[in-house]
């Protein structure tokens, strides 16, 4: 009778979690899927760690910054028995983007040419600098990134600043 | 750009790397529990021939390396508990710097944990010296056996070590040095 409780409560905050915060796995998932269907596939990954580790969630971070480290983690394929490609896929819809670079001064062929040099220059970043790429793309905070990561907060603010440079001398070597 | 070039390569490989830590973990969870049911069988099977068997040709020394046998396993038993339960209890969901340093405290060729393992090993060597120097003693002095079970018990281990070195080599090491890799990069400011 016990478990069963337990199991519904367990269900219940489970299903609470994912209504709350659907749209940050979603976000994250997109990066690293090529189309609807393997994001779909990505999403329900997640979800499914998220069921399996919901017990270990002790809430000594918050709870978003829990559902990013499960999302990230299931995407870099720390969990998997799979290798997953880890590689990313940017969205050119995608507005955070432009924390990236400027696309408002680019006729639309260049932005398509920039927009591709972009992806393959994130695609040689290191896992590491990928993981923090994608959190940034998700507007999370750099204290939010730092708890993901387990680093401090002005190592993510000086990495951060560091992959813009990176980023932007990539592109401007290709003349864009 | 140069700098990127470079590091595509090595990126490429460490992803790939690093994504196994999952397979593997789960493979090694398996094989230390095996392990621990081989051991465990090992102390019933050595206890019931060397310390419970009533046979009246048992010597004291066999009953002693006996003794010495069933505390060796009882280690190994011990051991491949502990690896094991670190295999079982991995928390992927970690922060990523945690999960790395476990990984790396886990893919290492030595832990300070595997003293129990040369333990086991010299009181397997005490007991297969106290139950072969019965049979020997007419041919050898008491040195001389010593010293050629020695000498043999040396190469057995030494191969031993040399097949779990290529294996660790060839298996773990890829993920261990992956995981210093990543470590270094993100304690680098």
């Amino acid at each position: 009778m016990n478990h069963f409780i337990r199991m519904n409560k367990k269900e219940e905050q489970f299903r609470k979690i994912i209504i709350d915060n659907e749209n940050k796995i979603q976000g994250i998932c997109k990066y690293y899927s090529i189309n609807d269907s393997d994001q779909q596939d990505m999403y329900q990954e997640v979800l499914i760690n998220i069921w399996k580790s919901i017990d270990s969630f002790r809430g000594d971070a918050q709870l978003s910054t829990w559902i990013y480290r499960v999302a990230v983690n299931t995407a870099m394929g720390f969990a998997n028995k799979e290798i997953r490609r880890q590689k990313i896929f940017l969205d050119q819809k995608d507005s955070s983007l432009q924390y990236l670079i400027d696309v408002d001064e680019n006729t639309a062929k260049e932005k398509e040419k920039l927009f591709q040099t972009l992806e393959n220059q994130i695609n040689q970043l290191s896992v590491i600098d990928k993981i923090i790429i994608t959190l940034v793309l998700e507007s999370v905070n750099h204290k939010e990134i730092a708890s993901v990561i387990g680093i401090t907060e002005s190592n993510v603010r000086v990495k951060v600043h560091r992959i813009k440079l990176e980023l932007k001398e990539a592109l401007k070597s290709f003349n864009l | 750009m140069k700098i990127m070039k470079k590091d595509k390569t090595n990126n490429m490989d460490l992803e790939s790397l690093i994504s196994e830590l999952g397979s593997k973990d789960t493979k090694y969870k398996k094989m230390m529990k095996r392990f621990q049911i081989v051991f465990l069988i090992f102390i019933f099977l050595y206890a019931g021939l060397f310390i419970i068997n009533p046979d009246s040709d048992l010597t004291i020394y066999d009953r002693i390396a006996g003794v010495c046998y069933v505390v060796a396993f009882t280690l190994f038993t011990m051991q491949f508990r502990l690896l094991h339960k670190k295999f079982k209890q991995v928390n992927y969901f970690d922060p990523v710097k945690k999960v790395l340093e476990e990984a790396e405290k886990r893919y290492r060729l030595w832990n300070k944990n595997q003293l129990l393992i040369g333990v086991a090993i010299l009181c397997i060597d005490a007991a297969s010296i106290l139950v072969m120097f019965d049979r020997f003693n007419e041919r050898w002095t008491l040195w001389e056996f010593i010293l050629i079970v020695q000498l043999l018990y040396v190469l057995i281990i030494g191969i031993g070590f040399g097949f779990g070195y290529l294996r660790w080599r060839n298996e773990s090491r890829p993920i261990w040095l992956s995981a210093k890799a990543l470590l270094k990069e993100l304690e680098e400011e």
